[in-house]
């Protein structure tokens, strides 16, 4: 209830100069009827319409595409996928749409691979250049993910309203920054003192604070959505994520070392106790252990997937379930078991056919994310209707730039995601 | 006629209609809307399979229609025609045409296009660049693999003696001899980017032997066989290029699988592991002959050094199993066989002593 009240008392002050004789009111009684609202709350479920066949096509054609023209159709091959994903999402008798421009994807993937480029390739060449390197991604990449979501939000539409984030560029500083510099920090150390293997192991002590990090952007993402004027509110706190990654972790942990030192003895003993039976099972069977490698690894990684697809599934359903609208909740109830193996019978077709399975594997995981989601509100169309009307209608005053028309985002828009 | 969900863009609402198809257009019937739209004001985006069909007005506002038979009835009326690219993916046998396709691409751009790229690209690498990475490189060999030389200072003046005899004059970086203790590498020798040539000390005791001979005539002329191949991996660039190759294969593995942090990850490996290509080693061999050639030295002393290097190689090569893996993969390597490199250099050498 609190949540409702604090939402309902921001949705109040935002569009200050709006008219005020028509807003108050649905808000007021937004709060005087919240009782009787929850009664009669109606469940909106998500559908998806897309096929793995018919994906699988767009998918090879837009690889070969990209492929023959190294890598610049993967632009107009992202606007394609998107649009393909989201004009088969549909919700309440209306389908999601995608209207990203493109040249826009373009000119964030050449700024992504000049930016890796240096990464990769000038790091490590001096000092200087690392510090600098270092200033310019610390500086850059916090302004680039918002603009990437700005992208991705007003690109998407839906009855003809376009989709907005409206994170500051402060909040996305102050929850970036810190990011950066846990990633970065390990590699900026190696160049500056470089042959101090002690230090380095500090320089991965800052990445202790990750749940703390993953929550904040998290927060920072939910924060920020909205449909129209209709914007979310997040409830997630700092410390949401940690009991989560603190147990899933430490179970990985603990088992990969088990793994690791159980290998090391079995080795170890085999070599020092029988050094001759080592060697000639080594000379006469030395073939076996690459199948049986193989399936070690395989089997090391699906339980590894499994702590990895419940953090997963955690973090979703966490981050879903206390995102909410005015109005609108959302409820998100993705279930471990059958999601876990559906990722272990993607990873196996995957690798079984040498990748060809992935567009099924892409399909599956979208639409099982979307039935596991649902939105309750009391008269969505109603909501919906009424919140676009008064955004066109700020919009008239010069406040709120009109929805539908929105080409700012596109000329300052810059998409980084692959 | 034609049921539609139309949207005005000005309210979020959804407006059940019905469409009409007319001459100049289609016109709109429903609840309170009644609008005619001309043909050129409107525009029909891809159609797929199952997702509504979408048809845009230019005023913002926008149609969709759900089902099938409404839909292929609209397309017909329209006379909507698929792009290029659209027929291609509505087609099975021509979008598992493009399976073979992209083995086609990806199969020539890696067997003959990254090879020539990487050259070109390489070519463009400043020797200064060059340089600082290769003292970057053996400053981390220092770290991990390699110890200070234990052979004493007379065996090492010998061997930068033999290097300074058979450094060719023009070349690019500065060819200078670095002799080191690699008890976990054994009796080799290798090239890095910049100029450097690092010999083992296991190397240089596998020629002279263990009773304290000097390295002089038939031996120097071994370890200056070894020292001549090396020299030309320098004179072709070779560590460069291959560096450069490999970063190019990285990173295209990495865009065609999606996932970027990957390259950086590569990046140490990329560095030390090298192992050049049968093509770079047959070219180190060829120039390897031409300067021993001109230095009046046989090569068959360096026939006689590969052949004892493989065959302590083979005598040690089940103690070094920490790298069992190197037994089980490092064979089904680019190398050429060192079998066929010692033929090669004893029929040059048969053929000298002939004239």
């Amino acid at each position: 209830m609190q949540i409702q009240t604090e939402a309902t008392g921001r949705w109040q002050l935002a569009p200050e100069n709006l008219a005020a004789t028509t807003f108050p009111e649905h808000a007021d009684a937004a709060v005087a009827d919240s009782a009787e609202i929850i009664e009669q709350q109606t469940e909106y479920q998500p559908s998806f319409t897309g096929t793995g066949k018919e994906y699988f096509r767009i998918w090879i054609v837009n690889l070969c595409l990209s492929l023959a023209t190294l890598g610049i159709y993967s632009a107009w091959a992202k606007v394609r996928r998107l649009k393909y994903f989201d004009r088969n999402t549909q919700l309440n008798g209306a389908a999601f749409n995608f209207h990203g421009d493109p040249m826009t994807i373009f000119r964030g993937r050449i700024i992504a691979v000049l930016l890796l480029f240096c990464y990769h390739y000038l790091f490590t060449f001096s000092k200087a250049l690392a510090l600098s390197l270092f200033a310019i991604f610390l500086l850059g990449v916090p302004w680039m993910m918002r603009s990437a979501l700005r992208f991705r939000l007003r690109n998407t539409s839906y009855m003809g309203l376009r989709c907005q984030f409206h994170g500051t560029l402060a909040g996305a500083y102050a929850t970036y920054l810190p990011v950066g510099l846990v990633v970065l920090l390990p590699g900026l150390l190696g160049v500056l003192i470089p042959h101090k293997p002690g230090i380095m192991v500090f320089a991965f002590i800052p990445y202790l604070s990750w749940p703390w990090l993953h929550a904040r952007m998290r927060m920072y993402q939910h924060n920020g959505l909205a449909v129209a004027g209709i914007k979310s509110s997040c409830s997630l706190t700092k410390g949401s994520f940690f009991l989560s990654y603190f147990i899933i972790g430490l179970s990985l942990l603990i088992f990969v070392m088990l793994v690791g030192m159980g290998t090391a003895i079995f080795f170890a003993s085999f070599k020092n106790h029988a050094a001759e039976s080592y060697r000639i099972f080594m000379e006469a069977y030395s073939w076996v252990l690459i199948p049986a490698g193989f399936l070690v690894v395989l089997l090391a990684y699906a339980i590894f997937l499994s702590g990895s697809t419940l953090l997963q599934v955690k973090i979703w359903n966490k981050s879903w379930n206390a995102t909410r609208f005015p109005r609108v909740e959302i409820d998100s109830h993705l279930p471990y078991k059958a999601y876990y193996f559906l990722q272990l019978k993607n990873l196996f077709l995957t690798l079984l056919t040498l990748g060809l399975y992935r567009p099924f594997a892409v399909v599956n995981v979208y639409r099982f994310r979307l039935q596991h989601v649902s939105l309750k509100a009391v008269g969505l169309e109603q909501l919906l209707a009424m919140q676009h009307a008064q955004v066109a209608q700020a919009g008239k005053s010069g406040q709120v730039g009109q929805a539908s028309g929105d080409s700012s985002a596109d000329l300052f828009g810059f998409d980084l995601s692959w | 006629m034609i049921q539609a969900h139309y949207f005005d863009h000005r309210q979020a609402m959804l407006h059940k209609v019905v469409l009409h198809f007319q001459a100049s257009g289609i016109s709109l019937t429903g609840e309170g809307i009644d609008r005619q739209v001309d043909k050129n004001q409107m525009q029909l985006e891809e159609p797929f399979q199952d997702a509504p069909c979408i048809l845009n007005f230019a005023d913002g506002s926008h149609c969709e229609i759900y089902a099938q038979a409404d839909k292929q009835n609209l397309l017909t009326h329209l006379g909507y025609s698929p792009s290029t690219i659209q027929r291609w993916q509505h087609k099975w046998q021509a979008a598992l045409l493009a399976i073979i396709v992209m083995a086609g691409i990806v199969f020539s751009g890696y067997k003959w296009g990254m090879p020539v790229l990487a050259d070109k690209i390489a070519s463009f690498v400043p020797v200064s660049y060059e340089r600082a990475l290769g003292s970057e490189i053996i400053n981390l060999l220092d770290q991990v693999l390699l110890k200070p030389s234990k052979l004493d200072d007379r065996t090492i003046a010998q061997a930068e003696q033999l290097i300074r005899r058979l450094r060719p004059e023009d070349s690019a970086v500065p060819i200078h001899l670095e002799v080191r203790d690699a008890p976990e590498i054994g009796a080799n020798a290798f090239a890095l980017p910049g100029g450097t040539v690092v010999v083992t000390d296991q190397l240089v005791t596998l020629i002279v032997g263990n009773s304290g001979n000097q390295l002089t005539n038939a031996l120097a002329d071994e370890l200056s066989g070894v020292l001549a191949h090396e020299i030309g991996h320098i004179q072709n660039r070779h560590a460069m290029r291959r560096l450069v190759h490999k970063g190019l294969v990285t990173v295209a593995m990495g865009s065609l699988f999606g996932d970027f942090s990957s390259v950086a990850a590569l990046a140490p490996a990329a560095l030390v592991g090298q192992e050049y290509s049968r093509e770079m080693e047959i070219e180190a061999d060829t120039y390897a002959i031409a300067a021993l050639t001109e230095k009046g030295i046989s090569p068959k002393h360096l026939a006689n050094v590969l052949e004892d290097m493989s065959k302590r190689r083979k005598r040690s090569g089940v103690e070094a199993t920490p790298k069992w893996l190197r037994t089980v993969y490092g064979y089904a390597s680019s190398h050429p066989a060192t079998e066929e490199r010692i033929a090669r250099f004893r029929e040059v050498a048969a053929a000298m002593e002939q004239k």
